[in-house]
């Protein structure tokens, strides 16, 4: 920046600094939030991770239902959740001896390590993402019920936010222990059930449906809940998809960004080492790339390679790279001129040495900070595809196919397009956020 | 400046080779050729040759190719299996659609940008230029169709003031010339909006940098100390200065718009290029949607290519330079 920037720095950086602490203090806050009201939960998704290895070692029993995509979901989530549990306590404790380490990391989430606004920015960023990333990777503790759990139709759709309801939680089975059976498999066995018969479904106090279940079947306990969120225009519940979706769009957006990576730093490592004709002609594919708006590339090759999970990532993959190799080649050009390079071909380094001690120190930072961009661009342009109908397919959850399910109800339920979006602009602005903050650092040296 | 004016219009040609020549090979990448639609099994041989041979399908793939792209030059696209109508007639009724927003929303972009900027470079470095900054940059982030779904959401279904899609209210025909104008002009206004308002905040994000650095330009240290206002330095001085490299990414702005805003477009079901795309996606009109890219990449092309002749104009050591 420049004079005028300066003299209101120190207290926006300050804002920024508090911002930071803030949301982490607010993670911690959820996360014990979470912790408790989901206890039951997280104790049978934990009891599960740490035994199943110790079930399938000791082959009890039938072992394929410890494969079940559900149960390894849940043993994921809770290995996250341990995990983000350990390092809350870690710092906390750390902090409390004066440990160096967390005293490091510390200064870094209150952005007093890069210094200055920037710095703040950066680390504000970087709390914001890492709570995505805890959403995306523990939804099932996260979200309160199923991403497509549903109810009683007539009485539980487009509820407004903050709304409450019955969820009916079909209790487990309680069953007798076949003789001989080991302590800790029963103990498995027990969790698993738990997780795998977490079925609910939504009615309203004063519905038939809420009078039959409450008179008739035993095994059902009613809970009573509050749709956060609302419901959405087939009754489910609207917070569960968002968070699932956070799973969806992020890891989509991830995939596709590592194939981007992958591509652009190939295309610009060759374009910037090979000057010449080479470089010529690689460069003019991406002027080629890069003159189709790429929303509309990304739409037209979906309509010839047909509406998948697996095309979304191509397409958006297809769509990504050329920033990026735009980036490397710069900055490999820029390296090759340095005499650190000639004065390692001189002292008869090989080729590969070169590429891999002198030029990836210096090409990797900006390849990664121009994916993290393209990682906000990615799920941008996922929300787009689904929102249009060309990404993921319902019923799986993703934040664009959730507006798009919205627009139908706008009039009378706008809350099922707005939430999400809010999801999608918040990334997107942390992306940004996290791109000019560690630019400038770099800028600033 | 002839020299210049002709390398562009070299590269530019040169991309549209590249980009009728992507479009082709994705065409034949197709599983089955574009007969095959016509051609069922209950379809005599004979008859299966003939449609062939009218889609010059016999021909080797080079012959093909060439005729593909001297019937993309004369604007013979093809024959849209949905619409029953050659591809450039669908096209033709739908841009005029997609101009009309697309110049109202760059309209509306470049009046609220600069504006803003002006006004963020005025009070620099205070509370009011930090506040719109920040806002600026948060507006900047703001997925389109989200502004289009709080928009719709708040002006159209909660408040009611502006319809909430199409171009024409049921009926329009009946209010006379004027009436039926101002019918469309209610309708684009939402859309244009919606497209306007992140684009609005880059702009003003880019001007208010470019401003800030005219600023401490020498030339503006000695018009203030001859006693020239803070306000015409500003005006008169330093925007014409920050303004020019606005061309660029305006120039980009428009060129993505006229290729079809594809999502605010369904949003608001505007029927222009972007929605017509996507509806030809959905019903697997393959020539429609091949020619909907055609036209999307030439006209980003040639605004790309409008804007750097402009820039060209109004900053000559561009010109010396290449």
């Amino acid at each position: 920046m420049n004079a005028a920037g300066a003299e209101g720095k120190d207290s926006l950086g300050e804002f920024w600094r508090w911002a930071a602490v803030v949301l982490t203090a607010g993670w911690v806050l959820i996360y014990i939030f979470l912790s408790i009201i989901h206890s039951r939960v997280i104790c049978s998704g934990l009891v599960s991770l740490l035994l199943a290895p110790v079930a399938f070692l000791a082959r009890a029993g039938s072992t394929d239902y410890l494969w079940n995509t559900a149960l390894l979901d849940y043993r994921c989530a809770a290995a996250v959740w341990l995990g983000s549990g350990i390092f809350i306590v870690a710092c906390a404790t750390g902090a409390a001896v004066r440990w160096k380490w967390t005293q490091v990391f510390l200064q870094f989430i209150g952005g007093k390590k890069a210094g200055g606004r920037e710095g703040a920015v950066l680390s504000f960023g970087v709390c914001a993402a890492a709570g995505f990333l805890l959403l995306a990777a523990a939804a099932p503790f996260v979200a309160p019920f199923d991403a497509n759990a549903q109810g009683d139709l007539a009485t539980t759709r487009e509820l407004r936010p903050l709304s409450n309801g019955i969820a009916w939680e079909i209790s487990r089975a309680v069953r007798e222990a076949p003789a001989g059976e080991a302590v800790l498999v029963r103990a498995l066995r027990d969790a698993d059930e738990y997780l795998l018969h977490r079925h609910v479904r939504f009615t309203r106090p004063g519905s038939i449906e809420y009078e039959t279940m409450l008179h008739g079947e035993a095994g059902l306990r009613a809970h009573r809940v509050v749709f956060l969120f609302g419901t959405d225009a087939v009754g489910r519940d609207l917070l569960s998809r968002v968070v699932y979706g956070t799973r969806v769009s992020l890891g989509v957006g991830a995939a596709a960004v590592l194939v981007s990576l992958l591509i652009g730093c190939i295309v610009g490592f060759l374009a910037g080492a090979f000057s010449g004709f080479v470089d010529r002609v690689l460069m003019s594919g991406v002027d080629l790339a890069l003159s189709i708006p790429s929303l509309f590339l990304a739409v037209t090759l979906v309509a010839f390679l047909g509406r998948s999970s697996l095309t979304t990532v191509v397409v958006l993959a297809v769509t990504g790279w050329m920033a990026i190799a735009r980036l490397v080649r710069g900055e490999v050009m820029k390296v090759r001129e340095q005499e650190f390079v000639l004065a390692a071909k001189l002292l008869g380094v090989s080729q590969g040495r070169i590429i891999v001690a002198h030029f990836m120190p210096n090409v990797l930072p900006v390849a990664l900070t121009a994916s993290v961009l393209q990682l906000g661009n990615a799920v941008l342009g996922e929300a787009a595809l689904s929102f249009l109908g060309l990404g993921i397919q319902p019923p799986t959850p993703s934040w664009g196919n959730i507006i798009g399910e919205g627009m139908t109800s706008l009039g009378s339920a706008p809350w099922i397009g707005i939430f999400p979006g809010a999801a999608v602009s918040v990334l997107a602005l942390v992306s940004h956020l996290i791109v000019e903050s560690s630019q400038e650092i770099a800028a600033r040296g | 400046m002839t020299a210049f004016v002709a390398k562009r219009i070299a590269s530019s040609l040169l991309l549209l080779l590249g980009l009728v020549t992507v479009v082709f090979v994705i065409m034949r990448l197709l599983p089955g050729d574009p007969a095959a639609l016509f051609i069922t099994p209950t379809v005599p041989r004979q008859v299966a040759d003939r449609i062939r041979e009218q889609f010059g399908l016999d021909q080797p793939v080079l012959v093909q190719y060439l005729q593909w792209l001297w019937n993309a030059l004369q604007g013979r696209l093809g024959f849209s299996l949905v619409h029953q109508k050659e591809v450039g007639q669908v096209i033709a009724a739908a841009f005029p659609h997609t101009a009309a927003l697309a110049i109202t929303a760059v309209l509306l972009e470049i009046a609220g940008g600069v504006s803003i900027g002006t006004l963020c470079a005025r009070f620099r470095g205070r509370f009011l230029d930090r506040l719109i900054s920040s806002s600026a940059l948060v507006l900047y982030t703001l997925p389109t169709f989200w502004v289009g779904v709080l928009l719709l959401a708040a002006f159209s279904y909660g408040l009611g003031l502006l319809p909430p899609s199409q171009t024409h209210s049921i009926g329009a025909e009946t209010l006379g010339i004027f009436g039926y104008v101002l019918d469309y002009v209610v309708h684009l206004i939402l859309p244009a909006v919606a497209l306007a308002i992140p684009g609005a905040a880059g702009v003003a994000r880019y001007l208010r940098t470019g401003l800030v650095s005219a600023l401490d330009q020498e030339y503006v240290t000695a018009a203030r100390s001859m006693g020239v206002s803070e306000r015409k330095i500003l005006t008169s001085y330093a925007l014409p200065n920050a303004a020019i490299p606005l061309i660029t990414v305006v120039g980009l702005d428009i060129g993505t718009l006229l290729a079809g805003a594809l999502v605010v477009e369904t949003l608001f079901s505007w029927p222009g290029m972007g929605r017509l795309t996507v509806l030809a996606i959905f019903s697997r009109d393959y020539p429609l949607v091949a020619g909907c890219a055609l036209l999307s990449g030439t006209m980003v092309v040639a605004a790309n290519f409008i804007a750097d002749l402009l820039y060209a104009i109004f900053d000559p050591r561009i010109r010396i330079v290449s």
